[in-house]
């Protein structure tokens, strides 16, 4: 096994760095939720939840959080301000652990909202859930951390492709063309003669095509378990995770840009080292 | 392969407390996935796993705000299309009591669902929140097209597609009007 490149313990600047840039897309991200109309603010006091049979949601919800912030419009603005507030202040000042444990805090709960009052619990928001959480670690144990969410993204993608291959799913010679058919409808009923419909059109006239992209995800998501027995093929890992939500987009318009957060803990040492040093 | 070379093995041998974090990680984390059962953090990656049924149809939402159709398939960013949406397809599937919670509930607890009926009442939607609804279904789109909503319509369209690539409209219900 050749783990040594990612053995190495991070210096306070590499952390830094890594707090900063992490931060920087979450805040990208929050820019983009005000255009989305989906701060808590602007959700208008939403009244259909969805705890599902998620534990966490249940107790939010009995503890009657998530509806007191988001049905009391400047409690939802304070919310909102704060979630800003300390991420920009995270990117100012990234050695300060409290402002980050305070956003964490604020973007749990705006996390619950965003998927109870939503009705449906996607995955898209978790990895500025989680990765945050390395940052409150001393420096040495960041390093064991960072490389933890390795595993998790690792984990995230081989369970991917463990799903699938226990749902016998990859074995459907249709399963290409019924998730587009189910995904793409709206799009296709509105706007069927767009450039992009076009490319669905012609693709749902070659199923092959749409097989061949549905059973490479699955592949490539499956290559992702080589990551839990060597770290020598992760620049490749890393290309494969930026490469794979297209394939959600295109096939099912499903959009997670988030876990790309994760995937800079592919990056060896030496590259974060190396983007250290060209951004100070 | 040689255990030292294991993280799990490495994290133990740096730290104790965080060896046992991240083992309790992994061990929940399993569990969530070997039964399905998702508690947050510990998340279950289906990603599009489930073999698809073959469908006759399937639902689009027609929404109109005062007689004009809204395009929510373009123009809107995605959590925005998310919200325009999840919740209506939720109400769809709910108002006429048909919370697929309480009945995964009720089937998987059959004697036991007394026990916890107090809890779930309070996660549910009442039907008080049902009926208020279009009222914000209403308030919502006001936001998200800053125009004032004097009217709304949405119906549900099951569609099916064609050979000559086009999709054709089955059939048509109305769900909300509001004036």
């Amino acid at each position: 096994m050749n783990n040594k490149n990612h053995d190495k313990v991070f210096s306070k600047k590499e952390v830094s760095f890594l707090c900063r840039l992490v931060f920087s897309v979450i805040l990208l991200d929050l820019i983009f939720a005000i255009f989305s109309n989906t701060l808590i603010h602007q959700l208008q006091s939403p009244v259909l939840k969805f705890a599902y049979l998620d534990p966490t949601f249940w107790v939010m919800h009995l503890l009657k959080i998530p509806e007191f912030i988001s049905s009391h419009f400047y409690v939802a603005l304070f919310w909102d301000t704060m979630l800003f507030a300390t991420c920009i202040s995270v990117i100012i000042f990234p050695g300060k652990k409290w402002l980050i444990l305070v956003f964490i805090v604020f973007y749990f709960v705006y996390y619950v909202i965003f998927n109870s009052y939503g009705t449906h619990h996607t995955h898209s928001l978790v990895p500025f859930l989680i990765t945050p959480v390395a940052f409150l670690f001393s420096k040495k144990s960041f390093s064991f951390v960072w490389r933890g969410l390795r595993y998790f993204l690792l984990f995230a993608y081989s369970a991917a492709f463990l799903w699938k291959f226990f749902r016998y799913s990859w074995l459907q010679n249709n399963q290409g063309v019924l998730i587009l058919k189910k995904n793409l409808a709206a799009y296709l009923y509105f706007d069927s003669h767009s450039l992009l419909a076009k490319n669905y059109w012609w693709s749902l006239n070659h199923p092959f095509f749409l097989q061949v992209i549905f059973l490479s995800g699955f592949i490539l998501e499956g290559v992702f378990i080589i990551g839990f027995f060597t770290t020598k093929y992760d620049r490749i890992l890393f290309f494969v995770s930026l490469l794979l939500p297209f394939g959600f987009w295109f096939m099912a318009d499903a959009v997670f840009y988030e876990m790309a957060i994760l995937s800079l803990t592919l990056l060896p040492h030496a590259t974060i080292a190396k983007l250290t040093k060209s951004a100070t | 392969m040689n255990i030292e070379n294991l993280f799990l093995y490495k994290v133990y041998r740096y730290n104790k407390k965080l060896f046992f974090l991240f083992l309790a990680f992994t061990g929940v984390t399993l569990f969530c996935n070997l039964t399905g059962f998702e508690i947050t953090p510990f998340y279950v990656w289906g990603m599009y796993s489930q073999k698809e049924i073959p469908a006759g149809s399937y639902t689009i939402y027609r929404i109109s705000v005062n007689d004009k159709l809204l395009d929510y398939s373009t123009g809107y960013l995605p959590a925005n299309r998310f919200f325009l949406t999840s919740p209506l397809s939720y109400f769809e599937t709910i108002k006429d009591d048909n919370d697929p919670t309480l009945m995964f509930l009720n089937h998987k607890l059959v004697g036991n669902y007394s026990f916890i009926k107090a809890f779930a009442l309070n996660v549910m939607n009442s039907k008080n929140d049902i009926e208020k609804f279009p009222e914000w279904y209403k308030r919502y789109l006001e936001q998200t097209t800053g125009e004032k909503v004097k009217r709304l319509t949405v119906d549900v369209l099951q569609v099916s597609y064609t050979a000559d690539n086009s999709i054709k409209i089955d059939s048509v219900y109305n769900l909300i009007d509001e004036q």
